[in-house]
């Protein structure tokens, strides 16, 4: 099964500050992955590059051919004058008009918020803001969807269940799946494997039974304190 | 240099020092009612705000000459600071409102959480402080350029010296060496300022809530607000109107005036304010994104507001037309055009751009559907404000509006020197009276 | 549609509406007072037909100058005539040779002295520079006589005049320069700042000023008086002629532009400003005093004859003036 997305010795810098540099991994259509960091150690810096909003300083991303990305960005970027409907329906520009608001509706539907249809996102609630988010990102049937720490500021219940929504869409449509985050139990919910960035690079990458036992992570060391409780 | 004797370095000292204390003033006052208004609601909101824009929508020369006849002791510095001060502190508080607005529900409701009104009201300040003290130096900057209210209440700054240079001396080529001289102090004085808010005045805003915060009930502000309006607002117009009381309302004969007048009146701004809003926010998306393009953008707005607006105008001649008379009272809306755009491109975070762009909606439907419609929420005001502008300005008109069509405002001055003092007094109430109902119309239509 | 795309489209429409230019105009440049200039022209435009289109100015210290703009568009005039207040402003267009030579037919019968010589401007209706004194404050015995007045310690702090670098009193200053000769004029001035006499930013505001009792007297035109006695106000004018001198008489002057657009209609123009007719509606709506003898005049209105005449050449006000505005009266206005 050929690559849906080789990243080779990428290297981001601002200036003089290096963010991270000699990144490589690849990913196959429909695979989960992770990408863990703490704050600032260019996570989202990553995300953008893959999704093509900014350029690399060194290094290659090959994407593979008519790649289709979707994504969910840390602040939602909800277009607040359009209603939820018309927020999905403008990303499918390729659509004939009259598909367009069937899909979007359906897309909608499938995130549990089709009832919301003509609502403006500033009427909706959090939880809800995140589907009609998700919508959009999923609406277009990406190959590839990248999460930038979406779910970072909910509530533990609703976390999980946006969580299994997006497993669940993952897998209906064999989406392949980025989610930067810097909480590993998020990220492990959904996602079998991941790569750890800090020090500006690569520390750690594979599934989690490796992680797990991976030394020299200052966040995965946090991770597994955590996971084993006090004492 | 000719002509830029010690005579006109004094007149420009003279100058500087009413621009300091208008800004100074406008701030002072304009900044913390603006924000407070935004704020609040109490009972008269809309009649009290609507009456601190008032002195926006006349020339300056008439502010002046409505404080000279209220008490002839208004002269000198101290009258000419508070004549543009009826202009600066409304300009401020505009600015302050429109900026405030931009603070939501959330981060209110957090606010107030944290330390109630009080705290809101004092994180708010902070938040509309650089739109504010911009306001405040293109007030200054506007002052600088205007020789009415100096010549009319005896403080004559450079401006004056530039009038002199062209209507006593019919020497243009002198003026614009003023003119010149003006706008590089003007931009030298201003730039450190510039240079420091500018880049402050889009800071991006989280775009999960776009709710407005609550008001909060507040009958104090409408006291305050009521105070600024009897001080700002009421001296000039009382000075202006005064004839009504002991004579007769020639309102025929001032209604043939603005009937006469009206329509050409409401083209040019219509010509003009749109033009305006349209050049400064092309310039903001343009330019307005980074750091150094708001202080290229800011840095040109105050040198071309502090250029009198007649110098453009007197090379545009040659081309004299509705459209060119348009175009160049635009010039008079631009800087003002320019802020509001500033702030209101900043007000969209690039993840909305981002959004589109990944999910591959072509550029011209975000433009159309999503940028334009966010944008035209500070549109609206700036265009009413560049419509004002342009519409009080009287010498642009004089030189280039078509034979028989000029303004209302041209009118009220042409006339002004010998008709009866009553006509006057009638004319400037029409013209009050209009503006505000063309504004109020334009407020609902909008909202 | 939305209201808004509706609220543009029309004013849109409005504006496209508006431009439908009438077949026969004459497009008429006034420093005289809209109050008055417009009257005159829509009578005119009532008795010829001809479309009047005026643009009016202001002599007013802000004023930007209609004359700039006649000189901006001398490559590409828009204007047939232009409608001066004084004869000052019309010798400036003659030597930046705006304008063109006419000599009306109905100018027969005017007194020839107080137009030039060579046809680029013709005079009619004079207005004469004034003391406008407030009679509740100065008693009639004690009335000023002259421009010596104003130097009189017994008055010192209570007079004004304009703003000596625009309007009539650029004129007359520019006239007593020429007359007096500079030694006397500057300390003429000189005598003026240190009595106390006031600088005003204009005529208008003299007048004002006076009527309000807040000064004894000023200088100012005949119009002035003429308009504040109408309002009801405690003022009268004094003709500064008793030192000898002479008042000085400013006709209105009509120039034709050079290259004017509609030069035949602009010739009617004039010829209208010349007649009897137009000098009695000015007598009668500004005071106006006609040059033509035995044109009726209402009571309080002088005849220019009745008036001893300061003797200028009002071909070299114009240069004096520009010069004076950038030397001495600039100082002098600045130190006020």
């Amino acid at each position: 099964m050929s690559a849906l997305l080789a990243i080779r010795d990428l290297a981001k810098r601002h200036g003089a500050h290096t963010v991270f540099e000699g990144v490589n991994f690849s990913l196959a259509p429909g695979e989960r992955r992770a990408v863990l960091g703490a704050s600032g150690a260019g996570k989202s810096t990553l995300l953008r590059l893959i999704a093509g909003l900014d350029a690399p300083n060194a290094g290659t991303i090959e994407r593979a051919p008519g790649l289709r990305i979707g994504m969910v960005f840390q602040d939602l970027a909800l277009w607040p004058n359009l209603t939820a409907l018309e927020n999905v329906t403008l990303a499918l520009p390729d659509l004939p008009r009259a598909e367009r608001r069937a899909t979007a509706q359906a897309a909608l539907d499938s995130c549990h918020v089709g009832e919301l249809t003509n609502r403006r996102p500033g009427t909706l609630s959090i939880g809800q803001q995140q589907r009609v988010a998700l919508a959009r990102a999923i609406v277009a049937q990406p190959s590839l969807l990248l999460l930038d720490e979406p779910f970072s500021s909910l509530d533990l219940a609703l976390k999980a269940e946006l969580l299994a929504e997006v497993r669940a869409q993952s897998e209906a449509r064999s989406t392949a799946v980025i989610l930067v985050t810097h909480d590993p139990c998020e990220a492990r919910a959904l996602c079998p494997a991941a790569l750890v960035l800090e020090d500006a690079r690569i520390i750690a990458s594979g599934p989690w039974d490796t992680l797990a036992t991976h030394r020299g992570s200052r966040l995965l060391a946090a991770w597994r304190s955590a996971e084993n409780g006090p004492g | 240099m000719d002509g830029l004797d010690a005579a006109f370095w004094r007149a420009l000292a003279r100058s500087v020092l009413v621009g300091a204390s208008v800004a100074g003033v406008s701030l002072a006052v304009g900044w913390p009612i603006g924000v407070r208004a935004a704020l609040t609601r109490f009972p008269g909101r809309r009649a009290l705000l609507t009456a601190l824009v008032l002195p926006l929508l006349l020339p300056s020369f008439l502010v002046a000459i409505g404080l000279s006849m209220l008490a002839h002791e208004i002269s000198g510095f101290f009258g000419t600071v508070w004549a543009f001060a009826c202009l600066g502190v409304p300009l401020v508080a505009c600015a302050s409102l429109a900026a405030a607005h931009t603070v939501t529900r959330s981060q209110a409701d957090a606010a107030r959480l944290a330390g109630g009104e009080r705290h809101l009201f004092h994180l708010t300040l902070r938040a509309t402080f650089p739109l504010a003290a911009l306001a405040a130096t293109l007030a200054a900057a506007l002052t600088l350029a205007d020789a009415g209210p100096g010549q009319i209440l005896g403080w004559p700054g450079a401006a004056g010296e530039l009038l002199v240079s062209f209507a006593a001396r019919y020497d243009v080529t002198l003026a614009t060496r003023q003119a010149a001289a003006l706008a590089f102090v003007a931009a030298l004085l201003a730039w450190p300022l510039a240079w420091k808010l500018a880049p402050h005045i889009a800071d991006a805003l989280l775009a999960r809530d776009t709710e407005r915060a609550e008001r909060h009930h507040s009958p104090r502000t409408a006291l305050l607000l009521g105070t600024v309006v009897i001080g700002i607002v009421a001296p000039p117009l009382t000075g202006l109107l005064r004839p009504l009381v002991s004579h007769d309302w020639p309102l025929a004969r001032a209604w043939s005036e603005v009937t006469r007048t009206a329509a050409d009146t409401a083209l040019y701004a219509v010509l003009a304010a749109p033009l305006a809003v349209a050049v400064a926010f092309t310039a903001a998306w343009l330019l307005g994104r980074t750091p150094r393009g708001r202080r290229v953008l800011v840095a040109a707005a105050l040198a071309l507001l502090a250029v009198p607006p007649a110098l453009p105008a007197l090379w545009l001649i040659p081309w004299s037309s509705a459209a060119t008379l348009g175009a160049a009272l635009a010039l008079r809306g631009l800087p003002v055009a320019i802020l509001f755009a500033l702030r209101a491109v900043g007000s969209m975070p690039p993840s909305w751009a981002d959004a589109a762009r990944v999910h591959r909606v072509p550029r011209w439907q975000f433009l159309l559907r999503v940028a334009v419609p966010w944008l035209s929420r500070w549109a609206w005001p700036a265009a009413a404000l560049a419509a004002l502008l342009a519409t009080a300005e009287v010498g642009t008109v004089l030189l280039l509006h078509p034979p028989g069509r000029g303004s209302l405002p041209l009118a009220i001055f042409t006339i002004m020197a010998n008709a009866p003092e009553a006509l006057v007094a009638m004319l400037c109430l029409l013209y009050i009276a209009l503006a505000a109902a063309c504004a109020i119309v334009l407020q609902r239509l909008a909202a | 549609m939305n209201r808004r795309t509706f609220i543009l489209i029309a004013t849109a429409g409005l504006a496209a509406c508006h431009r439908n230019a009438p077949p026969q105009e004459v497009v008429v440049y006034t420093s005289v007072d809209d109050v008055f200039a417009r009257p005159i022209a829509e009578l005119f435009q009532k008795q010829s037909g001809i479309t009047v289109k005026l643009v009016p100015d202001t002599e007013e210290t802000k004023s930007t100058g209609l004359l700039n703009r006649l000189i901006a568009e001398k490559a590409r005039p828009i204007a047939d005539v232009f409608w001066s207040g004084d004869p000052m402003r019309a010798a400036i267009l003659k030597s930046k040779g705006i304008s063109q030579p006419y000599r009306s037919a109905s100018a027969a019968g005017m007194p020839p002295e107080f137009s030039d010589a060579a046809g680029h401007w013709s005079a009619f209706s004079a207005r004469a520079r004034i003391i406008i004194l407030n009679t509740q404050l100065v008693p009639i015995a004690e009335q000023p006589r002259g421009l010596a007045d104003f130097l009189d310690a017994k008055w010192r702090g209570k007079t004004c005049i304009a703003n000596p670098l625009f309007g009539t009193t650029s004129m007359h200053a520019a006239a007593l320069f020429e007359t007096m000769g500079e030694e006397k004029a500057r300390a003429f001035f000189d005598g003026m700042r240190a009595n106390g006499v006031k600088m005003l930013s204009s005529n208008g505001e003299v007048k004002r000023r006076v009527a309000a009792g807040e000064f004894a007297f000023g200088l100012t035109d005949t119009d002035d008086v003429h308009e504040s006695v109408k309002d009801g106000k405690p003022v009268a004018a004094i003709y500064p002629d008793a030192d000898g001198a002479g008042t000085l008489v400013m006709p209105n002057a009509a120039v034709l532009i050079a290259g004017a657009p509609h030069a035949e209609n602009g010739r009617r123009f004039i010829d209208f400003l010349l007649t009897a007719k137009a000098e009695e509606e000015l007598a009668k709506s500004c005071a106006h005093m006609p040059l033509r003898p035995g044109v009726a005049v209402p009571p309080g209105v002088k005849r220019v004859e009745e008036v001893r005449a300061l003797r200028v050449d009002y071909e070299k006000l114009g240069a004096r003036s520009e010069s004076l505005a950038g030397g001495f009266l600039k100082e002098w206005a600045a130190a006020q």
